[in-house]
């Protein structure tokens, strides 16, 4: 099959590797439909993230058709089109039982690695590195799929790959960091971070019935469509963000503060500066910039919710002034499950339409320059690949493919 | 993402002197200048560290060794031989009658112990057992046990009777945990740590580290007993053989 292999950093290649087959009895086998490029893939392509190997598939956004299951394998059946979660589980581990399926016991077959690093190892994830299991991912024709009974969730055929392909991280984690803010009638929610997940929690904090979400980023696209979405959007090139929203808010401050921008947060300023020097000698792991300022800026017993990836250490934290203001802080990979469901609904329903949040679609084989473009946070928000269409190379991809949300 | 090397590369005397030397440059950092504070204690803790370890990065990334003799594993001097103890300790989702069968049934062991390859029960609370020894060119190593204490549910001994390859006593509890967590597996071994070539046999059985093998055999219980399978990444079923 096609796939994109990880070689090394700002290195990925599409090449022809061994199909996946079922080992174990709960494995399904998924010919891909649709896969998707997500920020977190960049931290990878990026050198970030450690404990990734030459020849490592990516991609955890992605569905398809099940074409085989293990003899285990209750609920899907051969033909079956499903979106699947980027997080594993095992279904019935104390953690799993607890709907906590991100922090699920044995879905990581390299738990000891991630044990050594953090104390205890979250769930196996795809595509993300041997930390987390070191499972192929979806940036490929065909993917296995572990624990098939409890992951993959059924989609109506009347809903296109588009509408329901976020439903395999995206929507979920931009939906539970919105939710972990426990949103209150005349809240305020600012969110750092205008990408793909700071879209769906700005849509998800409003459907969750904040009075006002306020989104923060400095490219114009993402700003854009942020104020599309109902945002009041700060420009942080342009603006003091940490005058400007005490002022927004009647001198409080925001009632809870959405990290959605992780550990490369881009900035302006000392901080910034500090982070990229301390990151570039191998003093620091994670540039925290955002996170930083959305302590400082949140109100006095407001929620921190950090659906951002960080990998490591971070440096020059105020947690004084997160003890000072007696804040709440919720973090870490999304409970997957638990949002599947009802987001699924959401969507049947019309309440959103996920595909918003597409500016480009193409092929599997363009795949290596659209991580290129995507780190450079031009017009590139979100970009759907189709793993089985011809290969066109990018020069060649026809014009208006790029289809700009509205 | 190893850190150290796996096997002993610096010799016995160099072990020592490297201790003594670390020890010295530690002392002296505090009275040296500011700037050089830092750099000798960073030195000193690694002299110390590859004289406590026996392991030395710089000599693995040369390819060197001060070990005497061929087998690394040899460094150790006789007087280190000892009784070693081992113990670890897993919490499985499920009743402790559950996991104590499980276990209790003995033909259940290859399938979460990575290196036993079988085991038969050969009657009077007898069994015979046969583990693979990494890096003995295919030869596996054998014993006979016997189950001095079976509780049901909470409870079983054991201890290997005279001629086994690997003498060893040991011990597996089975305790509920509190507000149904589960069962807390709590496993006990001890063993006479050897040298010679039956001493560098077990070290190759037991894993650099002798916790670490059984604390994997106990996640992989785990796994059965809980997920019904042990997860792999594998993405063809040979793979995992190898």
């Amino acid at each position: 099959m096609r796939a994109l292999c990880f070689h090394g950093k700002r290195d990925v290649r599409v090449e022809t590797v061994a199909d996946p087959k079922i080992v174990n009895p709960k494995d399904a086998i998924l010919k891909i439909t649709s896969t998707a490029i997500c920020g977190s893939d960049l931290h990878i392509w990026g050198g970030f993230i450690p404990g990734m190997k030459a020849g490592d598939v990516l991609g955890h956004e992605f569905m398809g058709e099940v074409v085989e299951v293990g003899n285990q394998v209750s609920k899907l059946k051969v033909g079956d089109r499903v979106v699947v979660p980027f997080t594993i589980a095992c279904g019935n581990c104390f953690f799993c039982h607890k709907d906590l399926w991100s922090l699920c016991d044995n879905s990581n077959p390299n738990a000891e690695l991630a044990a050594t690093l953090y104390g205890y190892s979250g769930s196996g994830l795809f595509g993300y590195s041997h930390i987390y299991g070191g499972y192929w991912g979806g940036q490929a024709q065909y993917v296995r799929v572990p624990f098939a009974d409890v992951g993959p969730i059924k989609v109506p055929s009347h809903l296109s790959d588009e509408q329901v392909l976020f439903l395999s991280d995206i929507f979920p984690t931009g939906y539970q960091a919105a939710e972990n803010c426990n949103i209150q009638p005349g809240d305020t929610v600012a969110i750092w971070g205008c990408g793909p997940v700071g879209q769906f929690a700005i849509r998800s904090a409003l459907m969750l019935g904040a009075e006002r979400v306020i989104a923060i980023d400095e490219n114009p696209e993402r700003l854009k469509m942020a104020r599309d979405s109902g945002a009041v959007v700060l420009n942080f090139a342009e603006v003091n963000i940490m005058e400007l929203l005490p002022e927004m808010t009647g001198g409080r401050g925001p009632d809870s503060v959405i990290d959605a921008v992780g550990m490369e947060a881009h900035g302006h300023g000392i901080g910034s500066v500090y982070d990229s020097t301390m990151m570039t000698v191998g003093l620091a792991t994670d540039r925290p910039n955002a996170l930083r300022q959305a302590i400082m800026a949140c109100r006095k017993g407001g929620t921190v919710s950090i659906p951002g990836v960080y990998g490591g250490l971070l440096d020059k934290m105020p947690f004084g002034a997160a003890f000072a203001k007696g804040l709440t802080f919720k973090m870490g990979q999304t409970h997957m499950m638990n949002y599947l469901e009802p987001l699924l609904r959401k969507i049947e329903e019309g309440a959103i339409d996920p595909s918003f949040v597409i500016t480009r679609r193409a092929s599997l084989e363009e795949a290596p320059g659209l991580y290129a473009e995507f780190a450079q946070r031009g017009k590139l928000i979100k970009t759907v690949l189709d793993p089985f269409a011809a290969n066109l190379p990018i020069s060649e991809a026809v014009p208006g493919e790029a289809v700009l949300a509205d | 993402m190893e850190i150290l090397p796996k096997e002993l590369n610096v010799g016995q005397k160099e072990r020592i002197a490297s201790t003594v030397i670390g020890a010295a440059v530690l002392a002296i950092a505090p009275t040296r200048a500011r700037w050089a504070q830092l750099p000798l204690t960073l030195m000193g803790l690694g002299l110390l560290g590859r004289g406590a370890s026996g392991r030395c990065s710089f000599y693995q990334a040369l390819g060197v060794s001060s070990c005497e003799g061929h087998h690394q594993v040899s460094c150790g001097h006789p007087a280190l031989t000892r009784e070693v103890k081992v113990q670890q300790t897993v919490t499985i989702h499920e009743i402790p009658s559950r996991v104590y069968e499980f276990w209790r049934d003995l033909n259940n062991m290859p399938l979460f112990s990575e290196n036993i390859l079988s085991v038969t029960e050969t009657g009077q609370g007898i069994s015979h057992w046969v583990a693979r020894a990494h890096g003995l060119d295919g030869h596996n190593i054998t014993w006979n046990a016997e189950m001095t204490h079976d509780d049901k549910n909470r409870r079983i001994e054991w201890k290997t009777v005279e001629g086994a390859d690997f003498t060893h006593h040991g011990s597996v509890a089975f305790h509920p945990a509190p507000g149904e967590r589960g069962t807390e597996v709590r496993v006990v071994m001890r063993y006479q740590m050897l040298g010679g070539k039956l001493g560098k046999n077990l070290a190759k059985l037991l894993g650099d580290e002798p916790g670490q093998q059984i604390r994997a055999d106990l996640m992989r219980l785990k796994q059965i007993l809980e997920a019904g399978e042990v997860p792999t990444a594998a993405i063809a079923p040979m793979e995992r053989e190898a």
